[in-house]
């Protein structure tokens, strides 16, 4: 046993038996996605750049009950809404999405009772800028301004 | 370099800006910075999926041999004055890419040991919201950094 | 007159071609590495990759050049230009052609007849640049690099230069186109007959030049960047070139010494067909090989401990390198008689 060791020691067995793992991985296909080029499949309970949806008159769905913001660990969701004194509803007037402070948790996506906030498979969302996490309803709606790379 | 708003801008210094950014922009070497799971998202995205070498981007272990510093985690204030000494220490021209919330704002933790955004102690070029960022959230930051690298000058700024 | 143009020209062109291969030997690297875990390596700087090491030499070139306040400055500035001027005075004495080769004005700088030994000489020079490099930085990373790089340097030069001792006997000359020259006439390339003081050789050069898995000196998981952690810009770029030039010096004598340098392998068979190849040509290859060797290591080992890199040396191979001399020169004293 210890010549057999001896010898596969001076013969450089398991040194030659790793290299040969590392050669045969470089004639091997790469499993590298070209990203701007090639995306790979987000399946559709990612959680990426929030959105809120519009009704089929373009107007929000949005019934302004709170309960997103509520639900929200981090408090990163502010909603202000006044009572139409005709129809007795509650009518949104701001909301705003600070997405510095978003966890992507899906809480408030959740809790929405009328699908209105929903959070996208989109994930490309750097900015130069702070400021520009602070969403309005106009940009959670049509969506952040981004490039698109293609190559 | 010494040169830079010395000239107007004209057809010698576009050329130079252009040669001078294509070669910043193409390899831009990372200083190590990671503090939290943000970093593990940022070691995926160095890896063999993702590949940040592809773009030229290699980690450098030493601050003085690198350009931009991927600052990736929750930055507590215990830490917050060591990223201000390696941004220090890094030599210019450089960048800095704030990843995931945390870094951003602070994040989830609103508290009094965590730094409230590391905009309070460096400059942050590009912004990468996420929690964490997926590795390609991380390269599309890469791509936009490069391209606010490509719009340097060297020419007077009026 | 004509002689000085001659070496001038060559000196210009050699320097011109090594430079290049120095910056494109971290592009293969970067490539080689990449595939070996299965990914692609640099793709987007020119075609697949291709102006990588243009972009970032000329990044470290126009970056800001920072001397530590604290530094000793003249030994600071001095350090990486010693490391450079060393790895790249070694080529004067290395034959990459025949005395009839480039064209018939001879395949090397100078022949000097203690060319090898000159070569050892110079190139251990070069690590005096790493040691000042780490002691002028005045920071604790730089230091503890330097001190480990100086005691690997020490621990494996010895055997080192025992290895080549035996190639030394064979030809009986220390003249590098001797060298080549007495594998020519013997038949066979000495790789053959010395192969333990080859792979000796081999790895105590892969030791030499601070690589994988012996690159203690700028360990990065320990001591942050090694002898180089305070330089930056060209400083930093000068000592990443002459690691590289480093190399390819140490694949060029390997090449020389073991590999029968600018020849044919097998002429008889070969010969008629291949004979249009200059021998540079081989040579190029051949050292080559080397460095593929040199990545293909980097990308499989895992970094020795430091106790064991000095066992390694001390223990293993310098014995074996002083029982490979003895039974060499036993052979050739009986052959003689």
């Amino acid at each position: 046993m210890r010549m057999k060791e001896l010898v596969s020691k001076v013969l450089f067995v398991d040194l030659i038996k790793g290299l040969s793992v590392t050669f045969k991985s470089m004639v091997s296909h790469a499993v590298t996605e070209q990203y701007p080029k090639e995306r790979s499949k987000i399946y559709e309970r990612f959680r990426g750049e929030p959105r809120m949806a519009v009704d089929e008159n373009g107007k929000t769905k949005c019934i302004a009950c709170n309960l997103c913001a509520m639900n929200c660990p981090v408090g990163c969701i502010t909603v202000e809404a006044e009572r139409d004194p005709e129809t007795k509803k509650r009518v949104l007037t701001r909301y705003v999405f600070d997405m510095q402070r978003c966890l992507f948790c899906g809480f408030c996506e959740e809790i929405c009772p009328v699908n209105c906030i929903q959070l996208t498979t989109d994930y490309e969302m750097s900015q130069y800028d702070r400021k520009d996490f602070v969403l309005e309803l106009n940009e959670l709606e049509k969506g952040m301004e981004k490039i698109k790379y293609k190559k | 370099m010494g040169i830079e708003g010395k000239f107007k801008k004209n057809i010698i210094t576009t050329t130079v800006d252009y040669l001078f950014n294509w070669a910043r922009k193409s390899s831009l070497w990372p200083a190590t910075f990671g503090l939290a799971c943000c970093a593990i998202e940022m070691m995926a995205a160095g890896a063999s999926r993702w590949d940040l070498d592809r773009y030229g981007v290699i980690f450098r272990p030493s601050p003085r041999q690198s350009d931009v510093m991927i600052v990736a985690g929750t930055v507590t204030l215990k830490m917050a004055p060591v990223i201000k000494r390696v941004w220090d220490q890094m030599p210019d021209p450089k960048w800095c890419i704030s990843m995931g919330s945390c870094a951003n704002s602070g994040g989830p933790f609103n508290s009094y040991s965590v730094l409230q955004g590391i905009d309070m102690i460096i400059p942050v070029d590009v912004y990468v919201p996420g929690c964490p960022p997926r590795p390609e959230a991380l390269l599309y930051g890469v791509l936009r950094l490069q391209d606010k690298i490509s719009k340097m000058t060297i020419a007077k700024v009026e | 007159m004509e002689f000085l143009l001659v070496v001038v020209v060559k000196i210009v062109i050699i320097l011109a071609f090594i430079s290049l291969g120095v910056a494109y030997l971290t592009y293969l690297e970067r490539k080689v590495i990449g595939h070996m875990q299965v990914r692609l390596g640099p793709m987007r700087v020119g075609w697949h990759g291709l102006l990588q090491p243009i972009a970032d030499g000329l990044k470290l070139v126009i970056k800001e050049d920072i001397i530590p306040t604290q530094s000793d400055k003249l030994m600071f500035i001095l350090a990486p230009v010693i490391c450079f001027l060393h790895a790249f005075l070694v080529y004067t004495f290395i034959p990459f052609d025949g005395p009839k080769g480039f064209w018939g004005y001879g395949g090397y700088i100078s022949d000097v007849n203690v060319g090898l030994l000159f070569i050892v000489a110079i190139a251990s020079v070069g690590v005096v640049g790493i040691i000042l490099g780490g002691w002028a930085s005045n920071s604790k990373y730089p230091l503890l690099g330097s001190l480990r790089s100086v005691a690997q340097l020490v621990s494996y030069e010895v055997a080192m230069g025992l290895a080549i001792m035996g190639p030394i006997l064979l030809a009986g000359s220390l003249s590098m186109v001797d060298i080549v020259k007495a594998q020519e006439k013997m038949g066979v390339w000495f790789f053959v007959p010395q192969i333990v003081a080859f792979i000796i050789y081999f790895i105590c050069g892969v030791a030499e030049t601070n690589r994988a898995p012996f690159d203690l000196p700028e360990a990065e998981s320990e001591l942050v960047g090694g002898y180089h952690t305070e330089y930056s810009g060209f400083r930093f770029a000068l000592y990443f070139l002459a690691e590289y030039a480093n190399m390819i010096t140490v694949s060029a004598i390997a090449a020389t010494v073991f590999l029968g340098g600018w020849l044919m392998p097998f002429p008889s068979i070969l010969g008629p067909y291949l004979s249009f190849i200059p021998g540079f040509v081989w040579f190029a290859l051949k050292v080559f090989f080397f460095l593929f060797v040199y990545l293909w290591i980097r990308a499989t080992f895992p970094r020795y401990r430091f106790d064991q890199l000095m066992a390694i040396g001390w223990k293993i191979l310098l014995p074996l390198a002083i029982a490979n001399l003895l039974v060499t020169s036993f052979i050739i004293l009986y052959l003689k008689m």
